[in-house]
């Protein structure tokens, strides 16, 4: 075995995730070098590379507690939630300076509803009452769902869409996991702090941030686009204290779903455009399937792959 | 666990497992001959298997060596492992004779 060979092993050991190759590198090195590798063995180190990755992206190898994915999301799912209220606090903030609150009409607010009982959830999270708080996260739900019935003026939109999905699978982890007292044991109060400070960062990008810029031909709203990136870092950094990291990980993935759903709906109003994101199967493909699709895949939810072992 | 059949390369690397502790290399050999040549097992599926199996709980690492300045990790089949391979073969088992009684019986019909 030459030492050109055994260079290329390696750049192609290199390809394996760090986890394995930091276990199994110089194991599978030994093995190769007593095998005498041709090129069916390089293009096999590509294949069990990609397959190892696969399996670590969605979960497939047990090491993520689904039960503690879900008690992280419900400590601070109706926490992140609370972001999406600041187009309503936008609104209230304008006519209050306008000296017009009073005379407000609801209309400028309709979903206020919504924010507001998920105020209620996440006070009550933060107390770790998770039964009352789960019927509370429904009630936001069904109201979520039941606005754009009964406000003639609003209609959903790419954020909405984000909001709902997390404010289903806060709903779902409210319900069945152990709950914000075991989520709260795994990410501490620095995690809880972190969510806090994620909520005030992504509103006051929202506020503050510049509007529209041409990324070359498409044009990007700058303060939207900041508020989702501060959405996705702040919810990796405050699962960060969870000891089991990839536990960790697909909890924070979970957190960033409106983040999904909104570069999902970029991708599929500004770059591909019309007619296709005017059927609508393929907007809630895009918009629900996808995301959907996504978290089960993450949390290892779709098992039966595995189970063909 | 689970009762579904297992693919060709994972009940080839249980069953080499099966008499004891082997290494990766030692695997590969074995597979070979438990197959009479017709498979061979390259390192990239192996150690993908390796990776699932050791997941599962079917095989565990038995202990490590280093020969000629290279590691060299044993692998065994954990209790576990030894009870889903005996269910797959008791499922091989049931096929084949289901297979044989009715080739016997096309057979002995002179249908063949």
């Amino acid at each position: 075995m030459s030492e050109t060979q055994e260079r290329r092993l390696r750049r192609l050991l290199a390809l394996y995730p760090r986890d394995h190759r930091e276990a199994h590198g110089e194991e599978m090195l030994g093995v190769l070098l007593d095998s005498s590798p041709g090129w069916r063995d390089g293009l096999n180190l590509v294949g069990g590379a990609i397959a190892l990755h696969a399996r670590r992206l969605l979960g497939l190898d047990g090491g993520v507690n689904r039960r503690d994915v879900l008690a992280v999301v419900g400590l601070l799912g109706p926490l992140m939630i609370l972001t999406a209220a600041v187009g309503d606090l936008h609104e209230v903030a304008w006519f209050t300076k306008n000296g017009g609150l009073a005379d407000m009409p609801l209309s400028q607010v309709p979903d206020a509803p919504v924010w507001a009982v998920w105020l209620v959830v996440a006070g009550l999270v933060l107390f770790g009452l998770r039964r009352t708080a789960a019927v509370f996260a429904w009630l936001a739900d069904i109201v979520h769902l039941v606005i754009p019935y009964k406000a003639s003026n609003w209609t959903w939109s790419y954020e909405s869409k984000g909001w709902l999905l997390l404010g289903l699978v806060t709903a779902i982890a409210l319900t069945w996991s152990a709950g914000p007292a075991r989520g709260r044991k795994l990410v501490g109060r620095r995690g809880i702090v972190l969510t806090l400070a994620t909520v005030a960062v992504a509103m006051s990008c929202q506020l503050f941030a510049p509007r529209f810029v041409m990324i070359g031909r498409w044009p990007l709203d700058m303060s939207e686009w900041l508020v989702y990136l501060a959405l996705a870092g702040g919810a990796c950094l405050a699962c960060r204290s969870v000891p089991n990291r990839r536990t960790g990980r697909r909890a924070a993935f979970v957190l960033a779903l409106p983040a999904v759903a909104f570069a999902l709906e970029y991708v599929e109003v500004t770059i591909i455009g019309p007619p296709l994101y005017w059927v609508p199967a393929v907007e809630a493909t895009v918009l629900y399937g996808i995301p959907v699709l996504l978290v089960l895949a993450g949390n290892g939810v779709l098992r039966p792959i595995r189970r063909t072992a | 666990m689970t009762d579904g059949a297992l693919r060709e390369p994972t009940f080839l690397v249980l069953t080499a497992l099966a008499a004891g502790p082997r290494h990766g290399y030692g695997i590969l050999l074995e597979v070979e001959q438990i197959s009479a040549g017709r498979v061979r097992l390259r390192a990239g599926t192996l150690y993908t298997a390796l990776d699932r199996l050791v997941a599962d709980d079917w095989v565990a690492v038995d202990r490590e060596e280093v020969v000629d300045g290279r590691l060299r990790r044993y692998y065994r089949l954990t209790d576990q492992g030894a009870a889903r391979l005996a269910t797959e073969v008791d499922r091989m088992r049931a096929n084949t004779r289901a297979a044989e009684t009715r080739l016997r019986a096309r057979f002995a019909g002179g249908t063949a």
